[in-house]
């Protein structure tokens, strides 16, 4: 009873659908979030019968007979679209504008990738996201600062105390990638450079494909409660006949012991 | 009398192997790019020379088209497959979900080359990564605005002979004669759906189910009868 097997290989790809779909569902309010879709692929098929066209005179059989056995999950796939974009009023809330990244460095000395602009400042006067990163390239904020702006380009300017002019401090550099959908989630809103996503093209915010930035801006997750709620119709149902390919295969088999009496 | 007894046991393997189909279907049920397969039984000559008395043909209708917004999925709306390199031979596919490895080369998600009109795809170009990768209805693969190469799409004359080969492919014995299309209609950014009509599926899930049923009556019926037969008509008086 093949049946059973390739129906069971059904329901936990199924199952897997779920976690996914509920950790979009999770996440439907975390500032940056992408959500993901979850991909399945057909095993091996099993021929018990080939086609035969040119066979002896007479017994020519055209059919054939391949026996699937189910499927797995083999990719999930986040989708890069843009979330909405709500106010803060936070001088230090960044969203970007189109489909560059936040290039931060990890406490390895590696980077990672975020669409994370909710930034604050450290005690050493370095912008940092909320875990603490600090952003590539460094910038550091003087002490007597007093109001901060960040304009569509990335360029960060201060007022210091005392003065009437604005001090230019540096400027916010972005990446872009090919394959978005090919990067890796590390959690915490961060994502690595992968084989599929291909290398970080390094860019300014407002420059071609980068997206502009802005100030005072959160971008939220892009998940759509409506979508999520049926891939987990779709998902339950699809578990569900599943599980009815099951149950036949069973009463096949109690059938099959009702012959003998 | 032995003889109908076979025919009822090949019919009843067939009605257990049309369950193993149907149960493939369901499972994928939600695998981009799916084909179901329409399991179908053939009378039965009297000699029954033919071990299996059921087939199966795979129905290559059109799947919806979801759209993902990932340039990387792709997917034909209309004839023809994807052409992809395994090992010495070629290999064809519906499921559009590639990815582009560290040498820029355009890859399925097992890893497998995906052909162009020029062999292997390469993305890369002397100024290495590209920052956007556009394909057109044609096929044809632009990276940051260049002409890199077109997507082979394979189509065949004679589909019915296209034979499954696991991870969405499908292998192409002799006489399926394959040929180049011309026009075929590529979408970025869209992957196909499996094409299983759940409903079809749980109709012929309940029809396996009876009739297995009304077969298994029929045996024990001919089991009755030859009962009779030993015990009644057996008895030397």
């Amino acid at each position: 009873m093949r049946a059973l097997k390739t129906a069971a290989l059904g329901m936990t790809a199924q199952q897997m659908n779920v976690d996914i779909i509920a950790n979009n569902l999770a996440n439907v309010n975390t500032t940056g979030f992408k959500k993901s879709t979850i991909e399945f692929q057909d095993l091996l098929y099993e021929t018990m019968q080939t086609g035969n066209r040119d066979g002896e005179k007479g017994r020519e059989n055209p059919n054939q007979l391949q026996v699937g056995l189910g499927n797995r999950a083999i990719a999930t796939n986040r989708s890069f679209s843009e979330g909405t974009v709500a106010e803060t009023g936070n001088p230090l809330d960044i969203a970007i504008n189109g489909k560059g990244f936040f290039q931060v460095e990890m406490p390895d000395g590696t980077y990672a990738y975020t669409r994370d602009g909710s930034l604050n400042v450290n005690s050493e006067g370095k912008i940092v996201t909320n875990s603490g990163l600090p952003i590539v390239p460094d910038i550091n904020i003087p002490e007597n600062s007093q109001s901060l702006s960040i304009s569509q380009n990335g360029v960060i300017s201060v007022m210091l105390n005392g003065e009437v002019e604005a001090q230019e401090l540096g400027q916010i550099e972005l990446v872009s990638f090919m394959n978005p959908a090919g990067l890796e989630a590390l959690g915490g809103n961060l994502f690595i450079q992968t084989e599929a996503s291909g290398d970080p093209v390094y860019g300014n915010p407002a420059e071609e494909g980068m997206g502009s930035l802005m100030q005072g801006y959160l971008e939220k997750s892009n998940v759509d409660v409506a979508e999520e709620m049926i891939n987990l119709i779709v998902a339950q149902r699809a578990y569900e006949m599943n599980s009815k390919a099951v149950r036949t295969a069973d009463e096949l088999m109690s059938l099959a012991n009702g012959l003998k009496r | 009398m032995q003889f109908e007894l076979t025919k009822l046991k090949q019919a009843m393997m067939g009605q257990v192997d049309r369950n193993n189909v149907v149960a493939n279907n369901l499972s994928n049920v939600t695998t981009a790019g799916f084909k179901k397969d329409e399991p179908f039984f053939h009378t039965l000559e009297d000699e029954l020379d033919i071990s299996k008395s059921m087939s199966q043909a795979t129905d290559m209708s059109q799947g919806d088209l979801r759209n993902t917004g990932n340039p990387l999925d792709l997917a034909i709306s209309g004839d023809g497959f994807f052409t992809v390199e395994r090992g010495d031979s070629e290999v064809y596919t519906r499921s559009g979900s590639f990815r582009i490895d560290n040498d820029g080369v355009l890859r399925t998600r097992d890893g497998l080359p995906v052909l162009g009109e020029g062999g292997w795809i390469n993305v890369f170009s002397e100024f290495g990564t590209p920052s956007q990768i556009t394909i057109t209805e044609k096929g044809e693969v632009f990276a940051d605005g260049e002409l890199m190469d077109r997507l082979l799409i394979t189509a065949f004359e004679n589909p019915k002979a296209l034979r499954k080969a696991g991870s969405n492919f499908f292998e192409a014995p002799k006489g399926a004669l394959p040929f180049e299309m011309e026009e075929p209609g590529v979408k970025q950014g869209f992957l196909e759906d499996s094409n299983v009509n759940p409903a079809q599926e749980m109709i012929e899930l309940i029809e396996v189910q009876r009739q297995f049923e009304s077969m298994q009556r029929m045996v024990r019926t001919l089991d009755d009868v030859y009962k009779s037969a030993v015990n009644k008509l057996g008895i030397y008086r």
